[in-house]
């Protein structure tokens, strides 16, 4: 690592002064823990499938957070009327551009702003939340976004409120080799129900390193979902770990379409009694994208359900990479958990790796996983053509179905339509 | 040299534990000091009489095995101390036990397996009164006749070096991994088989045919081709437990399956529960040929091993039978790797594995389709039974897919004996015991009809023996 990434805590410190004691405290502790963890060379299991060969820390600047241009960029205003919601924020380069939020959840509590202004505005309940979900040293990445995070989304939903629309958060990141560092918490509360929409987009030769808190009090609903559309020419790197507790529904989506190279690691804990979590993901990488999906599905209560869905297709000299534990911890009776991942393979010189795991310490569960890869059937295609419909019609519609079980499941509208033309254009039409 | 008094100790603690083994009673004509160095090495190749180009590559693997850090992305290895091992003991030429001899609880074991007697004896060391000799006698004949060499591996050595030179270690180089580089260069006992073209061996080869046979040796190497349009099974081990003073186990079974022959091995592996068996089992197949690996696993305190096949020719087949039974202070971290390179081959894996009393059976697996391989198929089934809650399940596949004319599967489950199935059966008379064993064995039934008939009987009253007394 050279000097100019060790000068960096210090310069991101000096320039956060106005940040409370304990934020500054902690973001030395995981400046010191991102120095302690080694860099991945390759061998560690998370790390053999995925190298970061061509990729130089020191090379991205961190946001600084003073640069915004004049108006709203289009990519941004445009994910923006995608998704009809009940409030929204877009962050670009790490500043806020826009916030509004419906003045009757404004009035019941609910909070909807970046990270930074929660800081300033409501600086108990980030300190109660931030950090309690992700470990600091959960992994090199997170210690990073922890040090030097500079962007961030903070959602707050009080006991008992419903928000019945989806809240949306755009993210964009324009300037050059720039690093942003997105942190987002979500906090339902007992009794609460809220779905955000996170959309990250742009990022050019830049890279990303985000990380998500995910908090589902007892008997809340909380349903997240990650829309990854960065440009082919970035880096990303995401830890999101979400927290379960008694009763509580979490559905959590990740749809990964951009970036060069992506490693996220999802982790569902489900920590009260008859949770019900949902993961579900959607991956379709073409060119020479790499996307790498690290799950794990933690039952560490009894009576809780977990169900995991990855599907994704391959193009080109694609790889993907998609490895997933369940684990059921001791006591963890009553236990229902199941995990699949469905490779569609469209090209013989694309890879897909799956690692579906199993680890099971209570007798009395039922937990299956399963993992396939093919191409499209000659049958299906027979079918269809059969039937007036010409190849490349016939392609997409199979893999459109293929995507189909995923896609019903996503509990917006806007999002699914969104995905269904992504799926559509990177099938070339 | 003496055995230390902690040495007893521990010998007697576990000799105590374990309700089925027994141990022999010291008395070799050569055993090398403990700990391994270049010396050692040095001294097996030299005792054995082997060949220059064998004495340099167990030289070569000793410093691979120095050179390479211990696995820890599996079993815990972290108890083998292998300056603490001794890593060669010849054996005397003949066992002088007889069946009397025996303790009474383990002829008592041998009798609820319903052991055949004549293998009773060769377990108990008392193969030199191997009532059967004529019977092997005549199978040996009968090998020769046909050109089939079935030998122990030292002998294979010694008799056949042109073909050892040719093919030892080209399926396992001593690169592979670090025990496999350990058992390079002390490798010691096994067999050499060779069937020659268009061959066919009715009857399994069994290990224990061979009267001083030394198959159960620390670090056996076996190595067995198959030539084309040949076929042979081959059956290493036994149902019953087999006590063994040595720690640690580390086997490499080398095996080449040419153009549209067939090769069977069958192992049970029940070593009692102080052993660390690490085992390397390879086979290559070549054009329209089919490697099977029946792997039954159910002693150990730790074993690691992954029978793999590789496809290595068109429509070559593989298929792995696993099954691991992991009780009180067992980690049995076992499965298979599936490798296809080459087009419209195809393969299955069925692994089933039990867990009781707080013991830990991990599948682990790999399934990979190389480019070029189109066509392949493949579909990896893993099933778990939890006996209760102290026990541990785990399943670690991968799987590699670098090609788009594929259809690989893989599933896995784990649950426990089902309520309703033991209500069934416990209201049509059986015990709880009973009707769990029974369920226990419906649950492994798939591998234990692909065991020789007299194996699958044995296996079956094993799992019975095991399941006594487990549920309450």
């Amino acid at each position: 690592m050279t000097v100019q990434i060790l000068t960096t805590p210090v310069a991101v410190l000096a320039d956060k002064k106005d940040e409370p004691a304990w934020m500054l405290d902690l973001r030395t502790r995981a400046w010191r823990f991102f120095e302690e963890i080694p860099w991945p060379t390759g061998t560690e299991e998370t790390w053999r499938r995925t190298k970061l060969t061509g990729f130089h820390l020191e090379d991205y600047t961190p946001l600084a957070g003073d640069n915004p241009s004049a108006g709203l960029h289009e990519e941004t205003a445009k994910a923006l009327a995608e998704v009809e919601s009940i409030g929204s924020l877009a962050i670009e380069d790490g500043v806020a551009r826009v916030r509004e939020l419906d003045p009757a959840l404004s009035r019941r509590g609910v909070i909807l702003c970046a990270l930074d202004a929660a800081v300033r505005e409501h600086p108990d309940l980030v300190q109660k939340y931030f950090g309690s979900v992700v470990a600091v040293d959960e992994n090199k990445f997170s210690a990073l976004n922890y040090a030097l995070w500079n962007s961030g989304t903070f959602v707050y939903v009080p006991r008992n409120v419903i928000v019945d629309k989806p809240l949306q958060v755009v993210i964009r990141q324009s300037t050059g080799r720039s690093a942003g560092y997105h942190h987002t918490i979500v906090v339902a509360e007992e009794g609460a129900a809220v779905t955000l929409v996170e959309d990250f987009l742009g990022a050019d030769e830049g890279m990303t390193d985000s990380t998500v808190e995910l908090i589902a009090g007892p008997n809340s609903q909380l349903h997240y979902l990650h829309l990854q559309n960065l440009a082919t020419t970035a880096w990303n790197f995401g830890t999101q770990r979400m927290r379960l507790e008694r009763d509580a529904t979490l559905r959590h989506f990740i749809g990964s379409w951009g970036s060069r190279l992506s490693k996220n690691w999802i982790n569902m804990e489900l920590v009260g009694q008859g949770s019900t979590g949902e993961l579900l993901g959607l991956y379709f990488p073409s060119g020479r994208q790499h996307l790498d999906h690290h799950t794990n599905q933690l039952h560490k209560a009894p009576h809780a359900t977990s169900d995991l869905l990855f599907k994704g297709a391959l193009k080109d000299r694609a790889r993907a990479v998609y490895q997933g534990y369940i684990k059921v911890y001791s006591g963890a009776q009553k236990t229902n958990a199941y995990q699949a991942n469905r490779n569609l393979m469209l090209s013989k010189q694309a890879r897909a790796d799956s690692i579906p795991g199993l680890e099971i310490e209570a007798d009395d569960v039922r937990c299956t996983h399963g993992a396939t890869a093919g191409q499209i059937p000659d049958e299906y295609i027979f079918y269809l053509m059969a039937r007036g419909i010409d190849r490349t019609n016939a392609e997409r519609m199979i893999v459109q179905g293929f995507f189909e079980e995923v896609l019903n499941r996503i509990p917006v509208e806007g999002v699914r339509n969104k995905l269904e033309t992504e799926i559509a254009r990177k099938l070339g039409l | 040299m003496p055995a230390t008094d902690t040495d007893r100790q521990a010998l007697a603690e576990v000799k105590s534990e374990y309700k089925y083994g027994w141990s022999q009673p010291e008395n070799y004509v050569f055993k090398a000091r403990k700990g391994l160095d270049h010396e050692i090495i040095d001294q097996i190749s030299v005792m054995k009489g082997e060949p220059e180009w064998m004495r340099k590559l167990r030289h070569d693997a000793l410093d691979i095995f120095f050179s390479k850090p211990i696995p820890t992305w599996g079993a815990d290895l972290s108890g083998i101390d292998y300056q603490d091992i001794y890593y060669y003991i010849k054996p005397v030429e003949t066992q002088g036990r007889s069946w009397e001899d025996l303790p009474a609880d383990i002829k008592e074991t041998f009798d609820r397996l319903g052991i055949p007697e004549a293998e009773r004896k060769f377990l108990a060391g008392a193969g030199a009164q191997y009532e059967s000799e004529a019977v092997y006698h005549s199978l040996k004949q009968e090998w020769e006749r046909q050109g089939v060499i079935f030998v122990d591996s030292d002998t294979g050595l010694r008799e056949y070096p042109e073909i050892y030179k040719e093919f030892f270690g080209t399926v396992v180089p001593a690169t592979d991994n670090v025990f496999a580089a350990l058992n390079t260069a002390a490798w010691s006992g096994g067999s050499f088989v060779y069937v020659p073209k268009g061959v066919h061996l009715d009857i399994p080869l069994q290990a224990y045919f061979r009267i001083n046979a030394q198959s159960m040796g620390q670090f056996e190497r076996t190595l067995i081709i198959v030539d084309e349009g040949a076929s042979v099974h081959y059956v290493e081990g036994c149902t019953a437990p087999v006590y063994s003073t040595d720690s640690l186990h580390s086997g490499v079974i080398e095996i080449i399956v040419r153009k549209n022959a067939r090769c069977r091995y069958t192992t049970i592996q029940n070593w009692s529960t102080n052993v660390y068996n690490l085992v390397t089992q390879r086979a290559l197949v070549y054009e329209g040929g089919t490697m099977e690996w029946v792997d039954a696993n159910l002693g150990s305190k730790v074993t690691m091993k992954y029978p793999s096949v590789y496809m290595l020719g068109p429509n070559a087949r593989g298929q792995i039978l696993s099954m691991a039974f992991a009780g009180p202070g067992q980690h049995l971290d076992t499965g298979g790797k599936l490798v296809h390179a080459a087009p419209n081959t195809s393969s299955q894996l069925i692994s089933k594995s039990i867990s009781k009393g707080g013991g830990r059976a991990s599948y682990r697996g790999l399934l990979k389709v190389s480019k070029g391989a189109h066509g392949a198929r493949s579909n990896v089934v893993c099933d778990a039974l939890l006996l209760d809650e102290r026990s541990r399940s785990d399943t670690y596949p991968y799987i590699e897919i670098d090609e788009d004319d594929v259809t690989v599967g893989h599933e896995a489950s784990v649950s426990k004996i089902g309520e309703e199935q033991l209500f069934y059966l416990m209201s049509r008379g059986l015990s709880e015991d009973e009707a769990s064993a029974m369920i226990v064995s419906g649950f492994i039934e798939p591998m234990v009809k692909e065991l020789p008939m007299e194996y699958a009987v044995e296996m079956n009253r094993l799992i019975q023996l095991q399941m006594e007394g487990s549920i309450g």
